[in-house]
């Protein structure tokens, strides 16, 4: 009994959203600078396959 | 009367060619290298391999920039990512040129 309690109160959806005392912040920066890096990779497997350049 | 001179020219233009020494077999020949920078060095002092060095990295330099400019990055930049792609893809035997500075073959 104490048990069924326990497990229905914790499937409860009961959300709590407890504001945060600092601001968010969210660092975007990996995502762009490894965007960039794909890309720059792709251009310089291009270049690789130039037998006059590498 | 014209052939011969046809045929003469033509003959030149592959003996300088065949003369004019490529970067495969440069790489080859152990005579240039890899840097860690993304340009080629010269291992070995040879004033035909290092006029052949200068007009590579040359050209490495103009895509390097190229691309720099497109995606807002710094020449050095692209050229040091560029570097570690040709090391790990340079063939067993060509130069390579290690962390410290130092020559060493792959």
């Amino acid at each position: 009994m104490c048990a069924s309690t326990l497990m229905i109160s914790a499937c409860s959806p009961t959300v709590k959203i407890a504001p945060p005392d600092k601001p968010i912040e969210i660092n975007l920066n990996v995502k762009i600078e490894h965007e960039i890096i794909i890309k720059i990779d792709k251009e310089l497997d291009i270049l690789l396959e130039d037998d006059e350049l590498f | 009367m014209k052939l011969p001179i046809i045929a003469l020219l033509t003959g030149l233009l592959m003996s300088v060619n065949a003369y004019a020494m490529t970067l495969q077999q440069a790489k080859t020949q152990g005579l240039v290298g890899e840097q860690t920078n993304g340009y080629l060095g010269l291992v070995v002092n040879n004033s035909e391999a290092k006029t052949l060095m200068l007009q590579v990295n040359n050209k490495r330099k103009q895509h390097y920039q190229k691309i720099a400019k497109k995606n807002k990055l710094s020449t050095a930049d692209v050229a040091n990512r560029a570097a570690k792609k040709a090391i790990a893809a340079a063939d067993k035997n060509h130069y390579i040129q290690t962390a410290a500075g130092k020559w060493q073959q792959k």
